[in-house]
């Protein structure tokens, strides 16, 4: 096991460095040149030059992708071009709120996916099952931000469980910032559930139909003994890859669902760094999502390497 | 022991019922070793299936008699089944590598049937470790200890058949149903299985329902043979009868 972590972890630090290099070179290769743009109309020849060494774009691209490279293990991406501040002490307080909201989010969809795939699974064919269908598809068809509109309407404006617009910050209240945060997570979360337990229920109802579990029927095990001993754990591996691809994409659709319960979290400062080519908080942000998603991938990797030993070798 | 009467077993997953096996009686005594045999489809396996308590599909319909001692077998509740599976009646089946958990170690599945009942036996741990290191040595593996700890991927196909039979044995059942159990070997590691289930029933005393299309295997380890064709018995005596002296065409065909 030792060994396949380590393994792993070589991957990891080999991706991060072959997806910082692409995210340094697109930045690199796409128009617009960020001295122009912040200079705008009073630029003249001086004031180009001495931006342009001051921001050090005067230097070869080798050596700007080694500075940026090096960067992540300092966590020190420059400073930023509209802001004058440095990128990390920028990027901090938003990260943490994205962290935050993917993993309220995960643990909501782990924690109601899970029990809602086995109930399903082993009351197949029953009322809950049949049930179960049309509102999985209603679930999974609507788009996170809508849901997000009606989460607020339901739980905001009608029930006043929370304030809409009323972000409370973790650094003055955290877990009034923790409470704000279901309801967004929420909305995250209802699509996500919908899939990640339809998945668990067809695996768990696939399992219990090969070999090893008519085996298991034969040496007296009872329905959940056979579900808990036997198919779960083979069934729900393909749950967990799905659940580390959602966490990936949680922090990705996170951007669009904080504009709609106006948090300032990473997606507006996304926005506004691209529209001003702020390129060292634009390729800080991007690098970030890249790591983070290696790292739940990882996470993900070490899970299954504990669940099944032939992933192991 | 075991005394099969009138079996029927009827599907209706079509639109026309099908008859899988129909007017199937037999009696296997204790300690005895009976083959039956027939080419595929011939309700062999349904019929192995049906003495293991495993057809609890709601599109069949079954009638007739499994006795094992004074216990119906084909007409039981689930939880007298449950009670015998496992304990009494310990099954084999063909696929060794698919018959056995990928994720469970091989130590676990061989103590399954004594783990489900360790409460009402009151084992601990170690007498369940014990009973299976026992069990393991007694299919013939040197070293028992690492095939308990290992993972069935980590065995070869002859291993993890005797690693199933341990698992089937480890109760001391009276009656083991082998279903194929040498089908997806090779010839070599095949008669090592055959010369097992002879060692194993001679020490023991276990009775048991070998299911086979192979008469070669069959001949090698059986006393007593039935023949099945389409759901039915054609044929049934000695290995001497019926090898030597058939009295049906389709037992000549298979035979030849």
């Amino acid at each position: 096991m030792g060994k396949y972590i380590f393994k792993k972890l070589i991957f990891l630090i080999i991706t991060l460095l072959v997806a910082s290099f692409v995210i340094f070179l697109i930045f690199e290769l796409v128009p617009g040149d960020p001295v122009l743009d912040k200079l705008g109309t009073r630029a003249t020849p001086e004031s180009i030059e001495a931006l342009t060494i001051k921001w050090g774009l005067d230097k070869p691209f080798m050596v700007r992708y080694f500075r940026f490279v090096t960067g992540i293990f300092t966590l020190d991406f420059g400073t930023s071009y509209t802001y004058g501040m440095s990128v990390s002490s920028l990027l901090a307080e938003k990260l943490i709120i994205n962290l935050f909201l993917s993993v309220l989010a995960i643990v909501i969809v782990t924690a109601v996916s899970i029990p809602l795939g086995i109930y399903v699974a082993k009351h197949s064919g029953g009322i809950v099952d049949k049930l179960f269908y049309p509102l999985n598809q209603v679930a999974m068809s609507v788009p996170p931000f809508i849901l997000g509109m009606f989460i607020t309407f339901i739980f905001g404006v009608i029930l006043h469980l929370f304030r809409p617009g009323g972000y409370v910050s973790y650094k003055n209240d955290f877990w009034g910032f923790i409470y704000f945060l279901i309801f967004p997570a929420i909305a995250l979360a209802i699509p996500k559930i919908a899939m990640c337990s339809r998945l668990l229920k067809s695996n768990i109802l696939d399992e219990s139909k090969k070999d090893y579990s008519l085996t298991a029927y034969a040496r007296g095990n009872n329905t959940s003994g056979l579900l808990y001993k036997h198919v779960l754990k083979n069934a729900i591996m393909p749950t967990i890859t799905f659940i580390g691809m959602i966490a990936a994409d949680m922090i990705v659709s996170g951007i669009v669902i904080e504009q709609v319960f106006s948090i300032p979290g990473l997606g507006q400062l996304l926005v506004s760094s691209i529209n001003t080519r702020d390129f060292p908080v634009v390729e800080a942000i991007v690098l970030m999502i890249a790591l983070l998603i290696m790292v739940i991938s990882f996470i993900t990797d070490i899970i299954h390497g504990y669940l099944d030993p032939r992933v192991r070798v | 022991m075991l005394t099969v009467k009138d079996l029927k077993i009827e599907f209706f997953d079509h639109e026309l019922p099908e008859v899988a096996v129909e007017d199937v009686d037999f009696v296997l005594e204790d300690g005895d070793i009976l083959g039956i045999v027939g080419e595929s489809g011939s309700g062999k396996s349904m019929t192995a299936m049906a003495i293991a308590g495993l057809l609890n599909r709601k599109d069949l319909q079954k009638s007739g008699n499994i006795m094992l001692d004074d216990v119906d077998l084909l007409n039981s509740s689930r939880a007298t089944l449950r009670s015998i599976q496992g304990k009494e009646i310990g099954i084999v089946f063909q696929d060794p590598l698919n018959s056995m958990n990928p994720v469970l170690r091989v130590g676990y599945q061989v103590e399954e049937a004594m783990r489900i009942r360790r409460k009402e036996l009151n084992l601990c741990k170690e007498d369940m470790k014990k009973a299976a290191i026992e069990t393991l040595a007694s299919v013939g593996f040197d070293d028992p200890e690492r095939i308990y700890r290992s993972y069935p991927h980590e065995l070869s196909g002859g291993q993890r058949q005797r690693a199933q039979i341990a698992a089937a044995l480890i109760m001391k059942p009276k009656l083991l149903i082998c279903d194929e159990p040498t089908t997806a070997l090779d010839v070599t590691v095949q008669k090592t299985i055959i010369d097992l289930l002879k060692k194993l029933n001679e020490e023991t005393g276990t009775g048991i329902l070998f299911i086979s299309h192979d008469l070669g295997v069959v001949k090698a380890l059986c006393k007593k043979v039935i023949v099945m064709r389409n759901g039915l018995v054609v044929e049934e005596g000695t290995v001497d009868e019926i090898f030597g002296n058939p009295k049906e065409e389709y037992t000549r065909q298979l035979i030849y």
